[in-house]
Parts: structure tokens; sequence; C-alpha cells
């Protein structure tokens, strides 16, 4: 067994460097969206392109229906807007993004909103996404370990309760801090950690075999 | 070494570490104590499993004519009246029937006060008489001063003999 499971790790000089970026990038989306107030429609342009795909990967993830994530991220954006001209730079762009976000899908969850067109996994599996493999074409064996893989990953996923897998999501895929997610989530941080430990030890268990 | 998953950080550190967002002098501090740890080596290797299993799920290609459905969306709702933007508010939970409830209420209380006539103002009445007396009475006593200023000399002394 490996002991490091990650041969590349970031010098504290290439960390200091992601911060200053990921400060620049805050404020600059901070400043688009106040240039937005001031009616500017070129910077909404630039927020949505920046921001419109982390947020449909999400709630894909979080609904688990391609049309219904659709729907939703375009509510995320329309209440953006809607909201441009009272907005203030109190927290990050992103938090109150994906505050929006989470709330809408959670609501979506709640209302069962989506079991009306909840289309079956299996058949989502063989229409979603398929990873090219970088050598060549992926074989037809290949192809149905990853799918039956990406199945199992689907369905630990959806076997967590709602919060929990909005804190996992934005935590692996999103990569927030527990602060973000805390102020996502509107809870202490300590809170998400206790939801994420008892999403990952969740996930560990049904996942084990994966190996 | 004290293993640290004997602490409440423990698990928090095995997740710093798996998604690599652990400070680089205490990953070096972690891996020296991996080295010699079969518990934390399993939490790892559990946790790295997981860490790459999600990483199965691949994001979804963004919709071409996503910008635009949304942009259609932006300007059919600039297009509407205030009216029509109020009443197509996406309200959830108790407050989905609060438009049509305040609307009836406001009817009622409209149709209350225009149905109900003004009763007669009896105070207005009393507070008008009280009013005019007392400016009478003023004025009469204006007159007397101003009467008593232009009154001759010698009336004025057969009046107030010294």
């Amino acid at each position: 067994m490996s002991l490091s499971p990650f041969s590349a790790k970031p010098s504290a000089g290439e960390r200091v460097n992601k911060d200053m970026v990921a400060v620049l990038a805050l404020e600059r989306d901070a400043e688009l969206m106040l240039r937005v107030r001031e009616g500017d429609s070129l910077s909404f342009s630039l927020l949505l392109e920046k921001h419109r795909g982390p947020v449909i990967h999400f709630l894909y993830r979080m609904v688990l229906n391609q049309a219904i994530a659709e729907e939703l991220a375009q509510e995320v954006f329309l209440r953006v807007y809607r909201s441009r001209a009272t907005y203030e730079p109190t927290a990050k762009f992103t938090t109150w993004l994906f505050r929006i976000a989470t709330h809408l899908a959670l609501n979506s969850i709640r209302d069962g909103r989506n079991e009306k067109l909840q289309e079956s996994l299996d058949r989502e599996v063989v229409d979603g996404p398929v990873r090219q493999v970088a050598t060549g074409e992926p074989n037809v064996e290949q192809l149905l370990v990853r799918q039956a893989r990406l199945l199992e990953v689907r369905q630990a996923i959806e076997s967590l309760p709602a919060k929990q897998r909005a804190a996992v999501l934005m935590h692996k895929y999103d990569e927030m801090e527990y602060s973000q997610i805390a102020g996502v989530l509107n809870c202490s941080e300590s809170a998400v950690k206790s939801l994420l430990f008892r999403a990952y030890e969740a996930l560990r268990a049904r996942l084990a075999h994966m190996a | 070494m004290r293993c640290p998953m004997e602490a409440r950080e423990g698990a928090e550190l095995v997740l710093a570490y798996c998604s690599r967002r652990l400070d680089p002098d205490k990953s070096e501090w972690f891996e020296r104590h991996l080295a010699a740890c079969v518990s934390c080596q399993e939490t790892v290797a559990a946790q790295k499993q997981v860490w790459e299993a999600l990483d199965y799920w691949d994001a979804l290609p963004i919709p071409r004519d996503f910008d635009r459905r949304l942009e259609w969306r932006i300007e059919a709702e600039e297009r509407k009246p205030w009216s029509q933007r109020l009443t197509g508010l996406r309200l959830t939970g108790w407050l989905r029937p609060a438009i049509p409830i305040a609307s009836m209420a406001a009817l009622a209380l409209a149709v209350f006060l225009v149905r109900t006539p003004d009763p007669p103002d009896t105070d207005f009445q009393a507070r008008t008489e009280t009013t005019e007396v007392e400016q009478a009475e003023r004025a009469l006593e204006d007159l007397e001063m101003i009467r008593q200023f232009t009154l001759p000399p010698r009336e004025a002394n057969a009046r107030n003999p010294i």
C-alpha cells in the first residue's frame, strides 16, 4: 500500500499563489455583480459563463435528473439577476450563489418534484457522459465496468440525507472550505464537519468493495 | 507519537490529508505517523478509495442553449408589467396562499371603508362653540382696553380721581 495517496503535493509557495488567485477571483466576482447592479449586462454574462457549469453539475448531482437540474440552474441565475438591485457584497459571491442553488435543490427534493420526471438510473448511466480512456477508445468491457461503478457511486450519493449530500458535493467537487459550506448551509463549521464525517463514513461503508 | 485518530480531530485530519488540503508541515508530520500506524493506514486507504470512486462521476456537458434560454426568460420577465411580476412570484409552503388572502383582505377593508357612513362629529361642534365664545370674550376685552386709552383726559380724571 502506498502511504502517500497523492504523489505531487503543493508547496507553501504554490498554496500562497493559489490563495491569492482565489482571493482575486472572489473580489472579481463581487465587482462584476456590482457592475450588474449598475446595469452592465456584459458583467452578468461573464458571471454566467464562469459559474453556470459548477451550478448545473451541483444541481444535477443533488436532484439526479438532468432536465430538473437545468431548470433549477436557470432559476438560480434568474434569481441572481432579479436580486441585482439589492446585492451587497457581504458574503462571497459563490457562497451566495450556492446558497440559492442549495435552497432550490432541497425544496425540489422535499417536494418530490424530481420523482415525476425521475429517469431510470440505469438509463441515465447508459446515456450519461462517458470518460474517454486517454490511451484510446474504451472497449465494451471497460465501458460496462465503468457504468456499473458510476451507478454504485450515484446510488451511494443518493442514499445520503439531502444536507449531507450537499455538503459532500460542495466539499468534493467544488473544493469549498468548511467555512464556505457552513455559509451555504447556514450552519456552524463544526456542524459541517459533523455532516461530512457522517457522510464519508456512510460512503466508505457503501463503496468499500470498489477497490 | 500519539495517534491522531484517538482524538476528535483525527477524522478531520484524515479528510484534509486525502483531499490535499493539509498544510505541508502537518502533512509531513502525518505521513511520518502513517508509516507506523496501521489504523491510520486503513482509514486513509478507505477514504482515498471513496475519493477516487467519486471521481467516476463526471460533470455533465453544459447545454448549448442554456444562456439563450436564460436570456429569453430575463427579457420576458422585463417586458412584464410590475403587477404580473408580482403575481409571477413563486411562493412556497405556507406563503403560497398569501397573495390571494392578502388581496381578499384588502378588498374587504376597502368595501368596509366605503360603505360605512361617517358618524357625526359632536366633539368638533362642541370644540367650535367653545372657541367662538372665547374669541368673543377676548374681542370685548380688547375693545374695552382700547376705549380706556382713547377717553378724553377730563373724563378719565373724573373716572379715576387721585
